[in-house]
């Protein structure tokens, strides 16, 4: 079997958060993972200035490190989001690196499930994972996490699973297993 | 007079549709209230920025919606609100907001307002309610605007409600923890073609035809 392609955005900066992002790298040991540190490169805020739509499609304006990331993401088999949690939303410096995925998308609209959205640039139809982390995850947060990354799904071209969240106490390798062990 | 701080979270600053529907906003709230604008994309977000905020009667929060949720500048002040105020006694201001999604329906919004919802429950701030906008900026120049236009003034007014003058309109819209959604309501086909027409219409000036539009930059 070819190796599948992952692209893992992570905002692990602490001992949690690294260990998690170890141990899914491992757990998709077979596949090519590229991890994305989000917190550690260098990104800059999307402006909304729609150069990659009309003047030069497909390629944003900045030339940071989500250049080769979105070249990876666009041809990619798996994007898995790794982001401690706060209202039910991933971190801001995951959300930074989400907000550019705009190239990715064409400036005309097709309909999903009665909804206006863009077309994808990539045909190819991905899986979006996810994983919550961070302190105690109340329930609403957890809900609300599951909806954001379903929506997320539509503008990524991508099928949707459940997200997975951790605490500090969880067995990341057992909790991997038993969401997504169908993956591997 | 009651402060209120405005915070625009567009990272298209003065330029953006925020700042026109903030405009209308500020209109109603000149000289009813203390006004403290907040551009979040030049501003640095430090001790003294969140004093101010969370010192304020009211906040009034406006963003485009990005990728089904807030811009990432804006989640980067609501985490160190939230660190702020589990450090700090604020007064806990009412907080309203306003967010303008580029697509046809109002309904991707949803998302980001249970987001802010969320914040406020967390801060201690009480959820004034809001208004989410559908159809982009083109709903400035549609049918909806004169009904957006007075559901913008309704919280202005309702958010300055002590001032005795108009004690009997802010009661015509009470926003309290209220949402309004709103959008250009017209057919997605027309839709979709005026999207295919902007452009590519700015494609032709940049001599790209309607196919290179489409193509993928990216090779597998």
């Amino acid at each position: 079997m070819d190796k599948r392609k992952i692209i893992l955005f992570s905002d692990a900066d602490d001992l949690q958060g690294k260990l998690l992002e170890k141990e899914i790298e491992k757990f998709f040991s077979e596949d090519e993972v590229k991890v994305f540190n989000c917190k550690e490169s260098r990104i800059e805020y999307c402006i909304g200035c729609y150069t990659c739509f009309y003047r030069t499609p497909g390629k944003c304006i900045y030339s940071d490190d989500m250049d080769g990331i979105l070249g990876f993401m666009a041809n990619s088999d798996i994007i898995f989001i790794l982001s401690r949690i706060k209202f039910g939303c991933y971190s801001p410096n995951v959300k930074k690196a989400l907000d550019r995925i705009i190239p990715l998308e064409r400036p005309f609209i097709r309909t999903v499930n009665g909804e206006t959205h863009f077309e994808p640039r990539y045909p190819k139809r991905k899986l979006l994972l996810a994983a919550g982390y961070g302190g105690y995850i109340e329930v609403d947060d957890a809900l609300l996490f599951t909806d954001l990354v379903q929506r997320n799904s539509i503008n990524l071209n991508a099928d949707f699973r459940e997200p997975i969240f951790f605490s500090e106490a969880d067995s990341a390798e057992k909790k991997l297993s038993g969401m997504y062990g169908d993956l591997i | 007079m009651k402060k209120v701080v405005i915070i625009n979270g567009s990272p298209k600053k003065r330029k953006s549709v925020s700042e026109k529907l903030c405009m209308i906003i500020r209109h109603e709230l000149f000289q009813r209230a203390e006004i403290e604008e907040i551009y979040l994309y030049e501003t640095d977000i430090d001790e003294a920025l969140l004093e101010s905020i969370h010192e304020a009667q009211a906040v009034v929060m406006l963003q485009p919606l990005y990728v089904d949720c807030l811009p990432s500048r804006v989640l980067e002040f609501m985490w160190a609100s939230q660190e702020y105020e589990s450090e700090h006694e604020g007064k806990r201001p009412e907080l309203y907001f306003v967010i303008n999604c580029g697509f046809l329906e109002f309904e991707h919004n949803f998302t980001a307002v249970k987001i802010i919802e969320k914040y406020c429950s967390e801060c201690g701030f009480v959820f004034g309610g809001g208004v989410a906008a559908g159809t982009g900026g083109t709903i400035l120049n549609s049918h909806s605007f004169k009904r957006l236009e007075e559901l913008l003034e309704n919280m202005a007014l309702y958010i300055c409600r002590e001032t005795a003058l108009i004690v009997n309109e802010s009661e015509k819209y009470n926003m309290t923890g209220r949402v309004y959604f709103i959008d250009e309501g017209i057919p997605k086909y027309l839709y979709k073609a005026r999207f295919a027409k902007l452009w590519s219409g700015l494609a032709k000036k940049n001599n790209l035809s309607k196919a290179k539009l489409k193509e993928a930059y990216y090779k597998e």
